[in-house]
């Protein structure tokens, strides 16, 4: 536990390089124990790490702060419910605030963004802010005259030489810019020039910098200030990336942490809350899908069976049924006449209902069709005969059968899908804490889980096919 | 930031031996009475760093000072002359070797100087132009000096200023020129003077123009000189020009004195310059007005208000006045309700002649310099209805300003002004250039050197654009 | 700096060269005084070391060495020998050396054509290589200065044959004539011929010609020695009231301080004015001032037209008082004289006739301001061609001449001339109707008589040309409209 310490001193390093002072690793224990008083430097926190890429403007009453927060939350795609229940006077809630910061941090990578717009401290050129020297007259820009341009010429002629002046004023304004360029380049070249102590070896002369600090001592130990800040920063930042894993194990606790408060808190709701509540963690998705699976393969191999049975029936049925198809094929064809003239006469009956002579045709082309129904429906039509009985009870209680396996089928399917919607549902909330995290426990969930829904999906699917077949089979 | 200097023929290398002078002897002495809470030895010593940075470099032993000059001139008595009047002076001369001469003149046949010399020139030129840029750490631009009636200043300068902006895309350049007497000093000046203008107004980025009838006009009724040498007149060049080039700060209005005292000056003055009161690339005409101007004399014995001072330079421009004598204070700025009268319809290339009409300009600098500049009112000069009305106020009218009195004034001001004013000397030369051209006079001599008539066609037709340009503003 | 070589030819070339060179030496004389060789003499002269057998040249340096021995920039060409070998006796056979000189011995018999045609060419390969020597001993060779009588046949017709061959082998040197016109009761009876016959060869080839007339000279060699002391004449027809003291050296007919010592040649006072003119010509672009005039300059801003190069030149003052004071009144005089009658080098009256172009080359204690207002002042009573209302060229040098604080040259190129070539004009076609004399000419090998007429149609278009140009005179001529801006 030593190493998660010191991780998160190094996160709180790095956050308080971007908003001084406000959270200590203090913070973060109080708020794995959803303590409240940790609460408004975590939402000030959550909001510093929001607004990096960002210039937003800190409104600092706390209603705003924590409106705004949510907002650009719900904007980042976070949908847990409870975060955004929390209230706004940031009396509670710092459990939640520290997923969400998590979730924030994973799924934007602001540490690796924060690395990469590291730029080094020491260099050849003090930054600019040393220069910085308001004795220094600017002349007057053309921001001057943004008053009285609205007001300004509306002849397009003097526009257009209005047009001309400023584009000229630019143009000369950038050449001043290169001489200044230049003259700098110069300095610096006259800088390098004067030769360094034999002392000094890694480099033959002097900096800018050495130069500007050697005559301004104070603005060294200012320098040196910076520049150790600098050093704890970038070395946070580094132990950040060493041991990123670590963190997240720690973050996984939090959420048990929240998971075991919200079973312990919401004992008496039903189970299917609970079952939802067990769903949200993802090992246990994990065994769920695998307790399904378990049941699914029990289910396919009682369907096997069955399967089987139905299939040594049927063989049984096919000789027989050949054997009485041949015999009573032409008491069939009888039968089917009589059944097709019954059914022409209904027909013509049907036709003299509807007296439109466009009609006709339509009968014509359907009669065809209807006989072919009746050809289909051969077994209904041998079972009206009453000397297909064997045949047609077995068909019936096949049919039967297969009715039921299809609908016990279908309820499973219902019942799966249901359960891949609560998955999926559910699915931001749990895939989140490591979406794009690299070799951490829980991205392995993470990943697994669509490949196992697949899997899933793809034996539903093989289900579906070998009842199908079966139907086919019975037909 | 440093300004490198050419020096092109012989009024180029007159004014430019006199203008160091005088931003020497200006820089170095100070009358002690003026010395003051605002102007101590501080101020004095960072005004002085200034002026030496920007025009000159110290030699190894950093005692004496060099200009960063090029002289160019096709002939070597202009040249010679200069070298000695600077080496008299004690306190500056020219560097070494960065005297360009040919043994004959471009003999006022500005073809001569810009297809002949010119390009022949131009390697070596170059090569000491490049030197003397080196020697900057912070370089901003070319100041140069020529005239525009000669062979040489016109000719090989409108070559070099072109080839310099090839060379220099992005440095800033800015050429004085010197207009010759309306009734002539040399006879092709006004074929000089078009050809030349045409040329640098396609590369240089702004163009102050020192008219001599003017500056002759100043001498006699000003400084109350009998006998005017042209030394006189390049005094009062160099004296103008200097009011711009010495150090100055951003003025602020409402600011103490103290204010001033420590504000850091203008650091590219040359650019900062350009782009203030060249904005629009086709306006680059600038004259220069300043008041007080007088004899040594009559210096001890004046006191000036800034008001009074600015009141009547303020009048200078709108009545196109080049001194302050003889203003004409009838000239108004319309009031808004009545802006044109019926004289709205003037003809292209002819000043308006009501009283109503007056200078308009397209951008102004003033420069103010001396003891209380920070009491001055400047409200009269941001008013926009000085500008033609495209121009966006904001950028109209920039003041810059100095606490230290310049060349023994007290209190002085300079504006440096893109306005209407050339248009009228202009117009006079193209007239007359036009009829000679009409009657092909002289232009066999320039046809001589491989010019074509097409080319005269053209600097007619380009500097009729300006002229056009700046009369309807 | 620039170089230039004095070709004196014929009698009156070499008469007007020697005292050129006379009073070249004493204005450098005056005005150097440390005995250093600088650019100034380089133009004119040569600084040899004459220890040596064949004398070598002394570079001109950075302006340090003194001068050892001067030798001047000239090649001296005439077909006698009586007046190069005074010369060469003279005091300022120093300056000049054998290798300069081109005689012969039998002359020109005053025919154009002997000079033109039979000298021109038995001696062309000879002048050619003088010419190239001096030309060569030059650091940048600008000009040629021609000095030459027109109505001899030496000076007519060997220096315009010099000419031709100049224009051929130095096509981008200045050729400069100052061509010595003569009077119309000239002796010599063929002189129309041979100034006609000169005049075509100057209007092709010349860039610029300093018509000088022997009558006006000997007009204003009188009007000083009037005003001068009575010493020799004797005659006192100026006032000469007491504070009007002359300063006799300060003449422009003197000689004074020059190497020259003795009595005085007659038309030594003549020959001085003509040699003054070139003298303050160069005088711009030999020495510093504050406004410059090259020679390339004068020819730039005067000649506005091809071929019209004849320039109407007037020198003053024409001597100075003793008084020390400059009173402005003088100043101003000296403009004013510079454009009346009796002060041109040719009997013509520019003040009535069309100026085309005008400079103003002054020397000495003069500021731009004095030349402004006096040619405000004298604008008024001129004429100047409607394009060119203001065609002044004005040069200003520092170094007065000897003996004055301050001296004016005007040249002008003013349609007054054509009166001079109308007259000459004259005078050839009353001979040349009678043929009088040609077969003089044409018996020279190579001599047509086709020469005749174009001679005399080059001339007469002359005169046209400047005929044409006076007509608009005074006339407001209607613009061409200037070009439009859409």
């Amino acid at each position: 536990m030593a190493q998660i310490r010191e991780i998160i001193g190094a996160i709180c390093t790095i956050f308080n390089g971007h908003c001084p002072g406000e959270i200590s690793p203090e913070s973060f224990r109080q708020a794995k124990f959803d303590m409240n008083d940790t609460t408004p430097t975590l939402w000030r926190t959550l909001h510093t790490v929001l607004c990096f890429n960002t210039f937003r403007p800190i409104d600092s009453s706390k209603h705003n702060l924590v409106n705004l927060c949510k907002h650009a939350m719900f904007q980042k795609g976070y949908k847990v419910t409870d975060f955004y229940n929390l209230p706004e006077d940031m009396s509670r809630g710092s459990r939640e605030l520290m997923l969400a910061l998590g979730w924030l941090m994973a799924k934007e990578d602001i540490i690796s963004d924060l690395i990469s717009r590291l730029e080094p401290l020491i260099f050849e050129d003090p930054p600019i802010h040393l220069y910085s020297n308001d004795k220094i007259p600017l002349p007057k820009t053309l921001d001057h005259d943004r008053g009285c341009e609205r007001k300004g010429p509306k002849n397009p002629a003097h526009v257009a030489e209005l047009l001309k002046l400023k584009y000229h004023k630019l143009s000369l304004a950038l050449r001043s810019l290169l001489a200044s360029r230049r003259e700098y380049t110069r300095a610096i070249c006259k800088l390098h020039s004067v030769p360094k102590g034999a002392k000094f070896s890694s480099s033959s002369h002097f900096s800018s910098q050495d130069i500007y600090f050697l005559c301004h001592p104070q603005e060294l130990l200012k320098y040196e200030e910076r520049v150790e800040w600098f050093c704890n920063y970038a070395k946070a930042l580094l132990i950040w990336v060493a041991n990123e894993a670590t963190f997240w194990k720690w973050m996984t606790s939090v959420l048990n942490a929240k998971i075991h408060d919200a079973k312990q808190t919401d004992r008496k709701a039903d189970t299917s809350n609970c079952q939802e509540d067990q769903l949200l963690k993802p090992n246990r998705i994990l065994q769920k899908t695998k307790e399904h699976q378990v049941e699914l393969s029990q289910l396919l191999h009682l369907q096997e069976t069955t399967y089987r049975t139905i299939s040594k029936h049927w063989k049984k049925a096919k000789v027989v049924l050949l054997q009485s198809c041949v015999q009573n094929n032409d008491d069939l064809s009888k039968h089917l006449m009589l059944l097709d003239n019954e059914l022409q006469l209904q027909m013509t009956e049907l036709q003299e209902g509807s007296i439109n002579k466009c009609s006709k045709c339509w009968t014509q082309q359907t009669v065809p069709l209807c006989l072919r129904k009746v050809n289909q429906d051969q077994p209904r039509a041998g079972k009206a005969s009453k000397e297909v009985s064997v045949v047609s009870q077995e068909i019936a209680r096949l049919t039967k059968v297969k009715e039921s396996l299809v609908y016990k089928m279908k309820t499973l399917q219902e019942k799966h899908k249901a359960k891949l919607y609560q998955v999926s549902h559910s699915h931001p909330n749990l895939i989140c804490i490591s979406s794009n995290m690299r070799g951490n426990g829980l991205s392995m969930a993470d990943n697994n889980l669509p490949r196992h829904l697949i899997c899933l999906c793809g034996i539903v699917v093989k289900m579906e096919d070998q009842v199908r077949f079966l139907a086919r089979s019975c037909i | 930031m440093s300004v490198v200097s050419l020096q092109l023929g012989q009024c180029g290398n007159q004014i430019g031996g006199e203008l160091f002078n005088l931003l020497i002897e200006d820089a170095t002495k100070l009358n002690p009475q003026f010395f003051s809470k605002s102007v101590d030895s501080k101020v004095n010593h960072e005004y002085d760093c200034e002026v030496v940075e920007r025009f000159f470099t110290r030699d190894k032993t950093g005692n004496s000072l060099n200009a960063r000059a090029v002289m160019i001139d096709m002939e070597s008595k202009a040249i010679s002359q200069t070298l000695s009047q600077a080496k008299k002076s004690g306190k500056w001369c020219y560097p070494e070797g960065q005297q360009f001469c040919q043994k004959r003149g471009s003999g006022n046949n500005w073809a001569h100087g810009f297809l002949e010399h010119g390009p022949k020139s131009w390697e070596r030129v170059l090569d000491m132009v490049q030197k003397e840029v080196e020697k900057c750490d912070r370089f901003c631009g070319f100041l140069i000096f020529m005239s525009l009636a000669g062979g040489t200043g016109s000719g090989v300068g409108a070559y070099i200023t072109g080839s310099l902006r090839d060379e220099f895309p992005h440095s800033f350049i800015l050429n004085q020129v010197v207009w010759p007497y309306g009734t002539g000093e040399v006879i092709v000046q006004n074929y000089n003077a078009i050809l030349t203008l045409s040329h640098l107004y396609r590369c240089s980025d702004g163009i102050v123009i020192l008219e001599n009838d003017k500056l002759q006009n100043i001498c006699s009724r000003l400084m109350n000189l009998k006998h005017i040498s042209f030394k006189d007149i390049n005094e009062v060049i160099s004296h103008k020009l200097a009011s711009v080039l010495q150090p100055v700060k951003l003025f602020s209005q409402g600011r103490d004195a103290g204010f001033y005292k420590h504000a850091t000056s203008v650091r590219n003055l040359l650019g900062d310059l350009i782009e203030q009161v060249c904005p629009h690339p086709e306006y680059k005409l600038m004259t220069l007005k300043n008041i007080p101007q007088m004899s040594e004399k009559s210096l001890a014995y004046s006191t000036y208000t800034w008001t009074g001072l600015l009141k009547h330079l303020r009048q200078m421009l709108i009545a196109d006045a080049s001194m302050e004598e003889g203003i004409d204070w009838e000239v108004k700025i319309p009031v808004p309700s009545n802006p044109d009268g019926e004289d709205y319809h003037q003809r292209p290339g002819e000043l308006p002649r009501l009283k109503t009409r007056f200078n308009k300009s397209i951008a102004n600098l003033l420069v103010l310099r001396g003891v209380d500049v920070h009491k001055s009112d400047l409200a009269s000069f941001t008013d926009p209805r000085l500008n033609a009305s495209w121009v966006p106020s904001g950028c109209a009218t920039t003041i810059w300003c100095h606490p230290r009195p310049f060349n023994n004034y007290e209190k002085s001001a300079t504006l440096l002004s893109n306005s209407q004013t050339p248009v009228a000397p202009l117009n006079f030369v193209v007239q007359k250039a036009w009829n000679m051209f009409t009657s092909r006079a002289y232009v066999h001599q320039y046809l001589k050197y491989g010019m074509a008539e097409d080319h005269f066609v053209d600097s007619f037709a380009a500097t009729e654009q300006i002229i056009k340009s700046y009369s309807s503003l | 700096m620039t170089q230039s070589i004095v070709v004196q030819v014929g009698q009156c070339g070499n008469q007007i060269g020697c005292r050129f060179w006379d009073l070249a030496l004493r204005e450098h004389a005056s005005t150097n005084k440390n005995g250093i060789f600088d650019e100034s003499l380089s133009s004119f002269f040569r600084n040899v070391d004459t220890r040596y057998k064949n004398p070598i040249d002394i570079p001109l340096g950075n302006s340090k060495q003194k001068i050892k021995s001067l030798k001047a920039r000239a090649v001296m060409i005439d077909m006698e020998e009586g007046v190069v070998n005074e010369i060469l006796k003279g005091p300022l056979r120093d300056v000049f050396d054998c290798q300069q000189l081109i005689t012969d011995v039998s002359g020109s018999g005053n025919n154009w054509a002997t000079g033109f045609m039979m000298y021109g060419q038995r001696y062309r390969e000879q002048i050619s290589e003088v010419i190239r020597h001096a030309a060569e001993l030059c650091d940048c060779l600008q000009c040629f200065f021609l000095i030459h009588s027109m109505g001899g046949g030496t000076g007519s017709g060997l220096g315009t044959s010099v000419l031709n061959l100049l224009a051929d082998e130095y096509t981008d040197v200045y050729r400069f004539t100052s061509a010595v016109y003569p009077s119309a009761d000239d002796d010599v009876i063929t002189s129309p011929y041979n100034s006609v016959l000169a005049m075509h060869q100057l209007t092709e080839y010349a860039d610029c010609v300093l018509p000088i007339e022997n009558q006006a000279l000997v007009d204003i060699c009188n009007k000083v020695s009037s005003a001068l002391p009575p010493t020799k004449t004797g005659k006192k027809v100026y006032h000469q009231s007491s504070q009007c003291h002359i300063k006799a050296s300060s003449a422009i007919t003197s000689s004074d301080g020059g190497v020259k010592k003795g009595p005085e040649k007659p038309f030594d006072n003549m020959n001085n004015i003509a040699a003054n003119l070139t003298l303050n010509m160069t005088s711009s672009s030999r020495f510093e001032g504050s406004l410059n005039v090259d020679l390339n300059e004068i020819t730039m801003n005067l000649v506005p037209f091809p071929k019209l190069h004849y320039l109407v030149s007037s020198q003053t003052p024409l001597y100075s008082l003793t008084d020390v004071k400059l009173p402005p009144r003088r100043l101003d005089q000296m403009f004013s004289d510079a454009f009346s009658k009796d002060h041109q080098l040719i009997k013509a009256d520019p003040k009535h006739s069309l100026y085309l172009a005008c400079a103003l080359m002054l020397r000495g204690n003069v500021e731009i301001s004095d030349i402004r207002r006096n040619i405000e002042r004298l604008k008024p009573s001129l004429h100047f061609i409607h394009w060119n209302q203001e065609g002044w060229k004005t040069g200003l040098c520092s170094v007065p001449p000897v003996g004055n604080p301050y001296s004016l040259l005007a040249l002008s190129n003013n349609t007054c001339i054509r009166h001079t070539f109308g007259e000459l004009k004259d005078r050839f076609m009353k001979l040349y109707k009678r043929k009088a004399h040609v077969h003089h000419y044409t018996h020279v090998d190579g001599m047509e008589a086709s020469q005749f007429d174009s001679s005399i149609e080059s001339l007469k278009w002359l005169i046209q040309e400047y005929e044409t140009l006076e007509a608009q005179m005074g006339r407001t001529v209607e613009d061409i409209p200037r070009l439009k801006i859409a």
